[in-house]
């Protein structure tokens, strides 16, 4: 029952368990500063504090029904509702791995580069995809990387990380 | 009269320059390119565009910005009558009638209705809009600081009420985007909280990180399916001569028009209720109304008009309570204030006084960009029915990949791609267990606005909560807080226990 319940709010309530994590972080890293700078955030965070309890309790009530309702289901002989415990959020191996590209992309920049690094990503991401027509994989790769360095570092002027290419360019 | 005058032609030289011209052009195609493909709305389009708009100036910033925005609206109705998806949420009932209609052997005629529709109610909104501009700010102007602080709770307020299913959830998210923008520097005294350090964090969350990072992030990563990146669906073809016959098939129902217009602004003035609220809105009035009601959901060219007409009136209504009282009434308008904090405007009732060409620039921009999106929308219409079938395995990489530089590029950060993740996974998050993102972006957009105005009115009063209560005006904007958070449930409750006495009466 517990693991049915951890299940259940992770799934449903995992909003309220980040919050309560970020009010207790928030509130351990600001405790020491004046009065006056902290008045409006104790509001607000009395608010957040307020809002995260009736949150998980609204969770405990939501569960219990979920649990009436499978002991219905399977008095009924009906088929059980499995989803109602399944708590990987949506989250599918292509899912996952284009999440996992663009976590690494911001990470790599700086050592990488702006434009291998970019080439890279938009040819593995696509190919990870399942897009097999390397021809136009690779020329949207160049021509989406060429795009994006004209905009930002020629037409605005913002120096992208050069990475492996700084004695090239 | 003659100040709005003097406004309108100041407002109109600032839009009738080559380069604000072009930026409309350019904000058009893109709008219409990306409302038609679904997963791409407005709010998260703007949201992309926000660090592109770090080149042009305010007023060129402003412009790209709303031609994208009204633009989108029309897109979303391509996809949704050519393959029974909305491209843009303010579509959802545009496909009621638009999808039988091409089932029908009518896809241009159906889409000439929805550009016809969508032209003519984003112009008679902008109008009105543009007429009551001044007058609201004029009003607006009475606003002390802690009225601001008190509207803006009252912003957050009505989007938990009206936008979330759940309405605990909703509270909770805005609470905590109000949270997330008291990090870094306090203020009035500059104390940082929450830094851990960085000092990338000292004037609090990068705006643009943050708004590509909850949008796009979840928007893209949702697309992703496990069988292939190609859109069902087979899009019909469309010619010239069938949009035009729809168009003039649209000026046809000249009440419908102006009936779905005008509910479409009123809706979008008030915070919250969204354009897919105007559009279902509407849709049922002119169901109401029309006398082939017995047609809708069967291919009835007034629903067409009734949603279109509605959801790009909305983008007029939406900008006006943005920009003269600083409350976003939808995501997309939080993105349009963001794009004014980018460029160090504070929104609010004072913007009139500082930036009163620009403001009003910005309605002659929605003005201009309705009739390009009809002029473009006229040749992109009879193309979109190959655009719309774009292979998302294509568009998922780009989109991720301008929204790490768009993040870096703002402040020359590499800090800044690392917080697009952190709130792309927090977006993803919560909306895979049920919390709605915007009332947490919204919070983080008025945050600022609310702890500013909170702490002058507490060094005004010094330290007395009882300024919020002092004048007539605040205490009228509390009965509507209260109003507000409590009506729908108390509503909900009535009708309930009207339930179980009508069996026993």
């Amino acid at each position: 029952m517990f693991i049915k319940f951890i299940k259940y709010s992770i799934k449903e309530y995992l909003f309220a368990y980040f919050s309560l994590i970020f009010l207790v972080v928030y509130w351990f890293s600001a405790h020491t500063l004046p009065y006056n700078a902290l008045r409006y955030p104790i509001i607000i965070s009395m608010i957040v504090a307020v809002l995260i309890a009736a949150n998980l309790v609204n969770c405990v009530v939501k569960f219990r029904r979920e649990l009436i309702a499978e002991r219905e289901e399977a008095a009924a002989h009906e088929p059980v509702r499995k989803a109602r415990w399944d708590c990987v959020l949506g989250l599918t191996k292509k899912r996952l791995g284009v999440a996992v590209f663009t976590l690494l992309h911001p990470i790599l920049l700086p050592y990488v580069g702006f434009i291998p690094l970019s080439l890279i990503y938009l040819f593995g991401v696509s190919y990870f995809l399942g897009i097999r027509n390397y021809k136009v994989m690779l020329l949207y790769s160049i021509a989406v990387t060429a795009a994006l360095y004209g905009i930002f570092e020629l037409w605005l002027g913002i120096s992208l990380p050069q990475g492996i290419l700084e004695t090239f360019l | 009269m003659s100040e709005i005058m003097q406004y309108m032609a100041n407002g109109a030289a600032t839009v009738f320059t080559v380069n604000n011209l072009l930026l409309i052009v350019l904000g058009t195609v893109i709008g219409l390119v990306a409302g038609s493909i679904p997963g791409l709305n407005a709010g998260n389009t703007c949201a992309m565009m926000l660090p592109i708009t770090l080149a042009f100036p305010v007023s060129g910033a402003l412009v790209f910005i709303v031609a994208v925005y009204m633009s989108v609206q029309y897109g979303g109705s391509i996809s949704a009558i050519l393959i029974n998806t909305p491209g843009a949420s303010g579509a959802m009932a545009t496909l009621l009638d638009g999808y039988p209609m091409c089932q029908q052997g009518k896809p241009a005629q159906a889409l000439g209705i929805s550009l016809g529709a969508s032209t003519v109610g984003g112009i008679i909104a902008t109008i009105i809009c543009i007429v009551v501009l001044k007058p609201i700010s004029q009003y607006a102007l009475q606003f002390r600081t802690v009225d601001i602080f008190l509207l803006a709770l009252i912003g957050i307020s009505v989007i938990i009420v009206i936008s979330e299913k759940d309405p605990l959830k909703g509270g909770l998210a805005g609470a905590m985007g109000l949270l997330m923008a008291a990090i870094g520097a306090e203020p009035t005294y500059g104390s940082t909280r929450l830094t851990f350090g960085f000092f990338e964090l000292y004037e609090g969350i990068p705006m643009v990180a943050c708004m590509c990072g909850v949008f796009a992030f979840p928007a893209m990563i949702s697309l992703i399916s496990e069988k292939d990146g190609s859109h069902a669906g087979k899009g019909a073809e469309v010619g010239l001569g069938g949009i035009l016959q729809g168009v003039r098939l649209s000026l046809r129902y000249p009440a419908a028009l102006i009936r779905s217009a005008l509910i479409g602004l009123f809706v979008g003035i008030i915070p919250g209720a969204g354009v897919n609220a105007a559009a279902l809105m509407s849709y049922s009035q002119a169901r109401t109304w029309s006398k082939n009601r017995d047609n809708f959901g069967k291919g009835e060219p007034e629903g067409i008009i009734a949603s279109e007409a509605a959801n790009n009136a909305v983008a007029a209504g939406a900008g006006v309570n943005a920009l003269t009282i600083g409350i976003p009434g939808s995501n997309t308008a939080a993105v349009l204030l963001a794009a004014l904090t980018l460029k160090g405007i504070t929104p609010g009732p004072r913007i009139m006084q500082a930036y009163g060409n620009e403001v009003y620039g910005v309605f002659i921009a929605l003005l201009v960009a309705t009739v390009l999106m009809f002029v473009f929308g006229l040749g992109y219409t009879a193309l979109a029915s190959h655009i719309i079938k774009v292979d998302l395995s294509y568009m998922v990489p780009a989109v991720m990949l301008i929204c790490i530089i768009g993040s870096y590029a703002t402040r020359g950060l590499i800090f800044d791609s690392y917080l697009f993740i952190v709130f792309g996974v927090l977006g993803y998050l919560m909306v895979s267990s049920g919390y709605q993102y915007a009332p947490l972006v919204l919070g983080i957009v008025m945050g600022p606005i609310a702890e500013t105005n909170f702490a002058i009115a507490m060094n005004l009063s010094g330290g007395s909560y009882g300024i919020m209560f002092e004048t007539g005006i605040s205490r009228v904007i509390w009965v509507v807080l209260v109003l507000t958070l409590l009506g729908p449930t108390l509503m909900k409750k009535m009708k309930k226990s009207d339930g179980k006495k009508t069996p026993e009466t």
